[in-house]
């Protein structure tokens, strides 16, 4: 059957005139399932496994608290304070948005530029993003303050009479997020159908079978039914490809259609697109490093495919700092008095250290993978990729919190300062994200297998005969 | 081995009849074998046949002569429907049912409403085309008689299996068989439908019910609490601020020692209202006879029911000033006098400002055309008679041509300007010998 003997081959090199293979060791489409479902069937589960889930449960339970107390005791809670309203809740909701692009990129914009590589860690992705969409949607669910109105956001008939103003927006900002999380949820789960149809073939207990049974559908594999799921798979990735570019513009439309100094920027919709791209890829690195250890997925998840997303992290970081070179080039150049206070006061205000750390993780880290070594070393880009995410958490904290905090009217000026509770929420959202990816990595489909063998060597080979083998 | 499920219903309900054949699958090694397999199978003139693949294998199409699939079309209709109810709910919403004043722009504005429109649009269609996917394929339909073929688990792992259904008008029993042996399978299995299926569990249907009736326990009760009335307070789960811990008017207070909420006067300090309620203050009245007082009879020019003018000397007023005569409230009296009274009455109250000097000169060039009075001297006679509640009334309300000024000058600075007054009455009636003997020589002195 399909086997490539590679041995340990470096797939990272370039050798002219030839295509590295996507999948290195001696594999058929036998062994690639076998490992993707390993970590779901094996019946002894890593420790290290149980050790990380624990971690995530304390810190979701601690979440959990936290929002018990805020809804006891109202958004009081939060170091939000005149003149920032929007605090620590909306710079969560921004950055974990933010992460949630990469999956439906990978999946989508790659899908469509043919991109081979992105089989491999796609699935993974997109749980990412639907889970990170989760951690993003519960922050401004909690951020309204009494949340049992927070049906209040979409248009329902009720008794006031009253209509959402269409023309804002936040409001904007609930039809893009909420249409973005469904859209993907449709699009993970319709890439999961035939390898949950594995999952079911290859159950052994009965629990199993039903469950995996009811959630693949039925599925047979068979090519009538392959034809039209490709068809739906191209259509959704096309719907995807504008729906994922339009999700980060309308977040960022809810600062640059307001009138402040520092939010009011046309560069706003591309830069923070740029943004969520890095992030989301340099949060995927940092998953899928420990993820294809303890899955043992080396061969399927290979070191040219975290290459690939350090080259993309490398790409999208320095348009992030193009974009932050130009926030200060038109401030400047357009000669606005206010605009200039905003950015001066940005990099040299009270808030300096956080726009300098910004600027060190975000614009200086992601040039070390201009070298070689540190794209191919899964360590370092890891602790480049934590790096990133720190600094584009504090891209949304400078751009949210700097500009509130120095408003039109300086006798209202003041300085943010969380509560312990907007601390312990940021790391118990981590803990929510973590556990929902630990889950997901214990009962379904890790890597899309299907995907997988379609682009594995003799997969799609017309001939049985090597020598006219078309290539 | 696709489609008829309803062979099941049409089995015979006293003997189980025997399993029929349905199918024959071929199981194949590779991706190659198997697209061969699928060309001679199209060019042998078969329709109702599939080939069951672990992955997309591009090419199969054209192998098995599959049309190409509907479902662009069905999106297209989606992503339709979803650009107009976007349209729609934002034109009912915000331009017809609820509108929207918002800077003068119109109610209904496409680029406004492009964002929620491009939104919805791409959810409709991503419905449609898991949804389109789904019914095309004819799922979910999980009986499917080729899982109980005992390889077949394989073909989602590593399996290739190309199956022939016996609804196919050119199905036969040993030439099809015969036909996909010569096609080089590992294996070809017949698809046998066993008219039969496991019995439903026996607990299956009381447990159904009980839940049924379980489940609609709630519903009752709360149609029940709907149709009857009921005079406990409902329950609030969410009190939304209902019930704060504040103070109200008549309540207890755990806070001051006298547990009084509404707590007394602190001495030194007035009420608002308090400031009006001393009439000497604020009216010029005397506290004592103040009830009797007909205010309307206090503006000016006021008439007697009989259509005489009210004479105002009859009204009570204070004789005493209700203020403490002092040297800054005599240097305030000069300064509001000369900033408000003086353009008329003149600096030393002669009646000679500049407004009414100007006025007469107009009036005496032409007789007859003006109004202007010019004001009474004020320290002719019956002014310095009047009591100072009398002045204080005539700068609160005015008189004659003079109007009121009760709202330029407050209480305190009126009654600083009636001490000036008075001053002024004294210096402007007075006589020689009531100087000082210092002043008196002086004067002589610069008269001769």
């Amino acid at each position: 059957m399909a086997s490539i003997s590679l041995g340990s081959y470096d797939n990272t090199k370039e050798i002219p005139g030839q295509r590295a293979p996507l999948v290195t060791g001696d594999n058929d489409y036998q062994s690639v399932t076998d490992q993707v479902c390993l970590l779901a069937e094996k019946p002894k589960i890593p420790p290290a496994y149980f050790v990380a889930l624990g971690i995530s449960l304390i810190w979701l339970v601690i979440l959990k608290m936290c929002i018990v107390h805020l809804l006891l005791n109202g958004v009081g809670v939060w170091g939000n304070m005149s003149p920032v309203f929007w605090g620590w809740p909306i710079v969560n909701f921004v950055f974990w948005v933010g992460i949630g692009h990469a999956g439906t990129l990978i999946s989508a914009i790659l899908f469509l530029f043919r991109q081979n590589w992105r089989t491999g860690i796609n699935r993974a992705a997109e749980a990412m993003t639907i889970f990170a969409v989760i951690c993003a949607g519960l922050f401004p669910g909690i951020h309204i303050g009494r949340v049992w109105f927070a049906y209040f956001l979409f248009p329902l008939p009720n008794t006031m009479l009253l209509w959402p103003q269409f023309r804002s927006p936040l409001l904007w900002d609930v039809f893009a997020v909420s249409t973005y999380a469904t859209v993907s949820l449709l699009f993970w789960y319709m890439g999961m159908i035939p390898d949950l149809a594995t999952f079911r073939d290859r159950a052994k207990s009965r629990v199993r079978q039903i469950v995996y049974g009811v959630l693949s559908l039925g599925w047979t594999g068979s090519a009538r039914a392959w034809s039209r799921y490709e068809k739906a798979y191209l259509l959704l990735a096309a719907l995807a490809t504008p729906l994922v570019l339009s999700v980060h513009t309308i977040v960022s439309f809810d600062f640059a259609v307001s009138q402040l100094p520092g939010w009011h920027t046309t560069i706003f919709p591309p830069y923070f697109v740029a943004g969520a791209i890095f992030s989301g890829f340099a949060m995927v690195v940092t998953l899928l490093v420990p993820a294809r250890k303890l899955c043992g997925l080396e061969d399927i998840i290979t070191l040219r495919h975290l290459e690939n997303m350090c080259k993309i992290i490398l790409a999208t970081g320095t348009i992030v700092g193009y974009a932050y070179a130009m926030e200060f080039f038109i401030a400047w150049y357009g000669g606005n008095p206010y605009e200039q206070f905003a950015f001066v006061n940005r990099a040299f205000g009270p808030y300096w250290w956080a726009y300098w750390t910004m600027v060190s993780c975000n614009v200086i880290s992601p040039q070390f993978f201009w070298i070689k070594w540190c794209r191919t070393n899964p360590i370092f880009m890891v602790v480049i990729c934590i790096f990133v995410n720190i600094g584009m958490w504090f891209e949304r904290f400078v751009i949210t919190i700097t500009s509130l905090s120095r408003d039109f009217l300086p006798s209202s000026w003041g300085y943010f300062t969380p509560t312990p509770i907007d601390v312990l929420m940021l790391i118990g959202s981590f803990g929510l994200f973590f556990t929902l990816f630990l889950l997901f990595c214990r009962f379904l489909p890790v890597v899309a297998m299907a995907e997988v063998k379609s682009i594995m060597p003799d997969a799609q080979h017309r001939d049985p005969d090597p020598k006219t083998a078309e290539i | 081995m696709s489609t008829d499920v309803e062979h099941q219903t049409a089995a015979e309900p006293q003997a189980p009849p025997e399993p029929s054949l349905v199918g024959y699958v071929a199981q194949f090694d590779d991706v190659p074998s198997l697209m061969h397999a699928a060309e001679k199978t199209r060019d042998a003139g078969f329709k109702s046949f599939d080939c069951y693949t672990p992955f997309p294998v591009h090419g199969i199409d054209e192998a098995m002569g599959t049309k190409p699939t509907r479902l662009p079309f069905i999106v297209l209709c989606c992503a339709a429907i979803g650009s107009l109810t976007a349209l729609g709910l934002q034109f009912f919403t915000n331009a017809w049912d609820y509108k929207y004043i918002i800077s003068n722009k119109p109610y209904f504005s496409i680029p406004a409403d492009m964002p929620v429109t491009f939104e919805l649009t791409v959810l409709f269609s991503a419905f449609g085309a898991l949804i389109g996917m789904l019914a095309l394929n004819n799922l979910p339909r999980f009986y499917n008689r080729i899982f109980l073929i005992d390889p077949f688990q394989k073909v989602t792992t590593n399996g290739f299996f190309l199956g022939i259904e016996s609804e196919d008008p050119k199905f036969h029993e040993e030439d099809t068989k015969s036909f996909l042996n010569s096609l080089s399978p590992t294996t070809v299995v017949p698809c046998m439908d066993p008219h039969e299926s496991a019995a439903l569990p026996k607990l299956l249907a009381p447990v159904a019910v009980f839940l049924l009736v379980i489940g609609l326990i709630p519903l009752v009760l709360i149609a029940r609490m709907r149709a009857i009335p009921s005079d406990v307070p409902r329950i609030e789960i969410l009190t939304d601020m209902d019930f704060q811990p504040k103070a109200k008017t008549q309540k207890a207070s755990p806070v001051f020692a006298d547990s009084r909420t509404m707590r007394p006067v602190i001495p030194g300090t007035l009420a608002r209202g308090d400031f009006y309620e001393d009439v000497a203050f604020s009216e010029g009245l005397q506290p004592e006879q103040a009830e009797s007082v007909d205010r309307s009879m206090l503006l000016p020019n006021a008439k007697n029911p009989d259509g005489t003018t009210f004479n105002l000397s009859t009204v009570p007023w204070v004789s005493e000033l209700p203020v403490e005569p002092t040297d800054d409230l005599m240097a305030r009296g000069q300064a509001r006098y000369n900033i408000y009274c003086a353009v008329c009455h003149g600096m030393t109250g002669k009646g000679d400002g500049l407004v009414s000097r100007r006025a007469m000169e107009l009036q005496a060039g032409t007789p007859g055309i003006g109004t202007w009075i010019k004001p009474i001297t004020l320290y002719d006679e019956p002014i310095r008679n009047q009591p100072v509640g009398q002045l204080f009334n005539t700068i609160t309300h005015g008189v004659r041509k003079m109007p009121g000024y009760a709202s330029q000058i407050p209480i305190q600075d009126r009654w600083a300007i009636v001490l000036y007054v008075r001053a002024l009455q004294k210096a402007g009636s007075a006589t020689i010998d009531q100087l000082p003997a210092e002043e008196q020589q002086r004067l002589q002195a610069e008269a001769n």
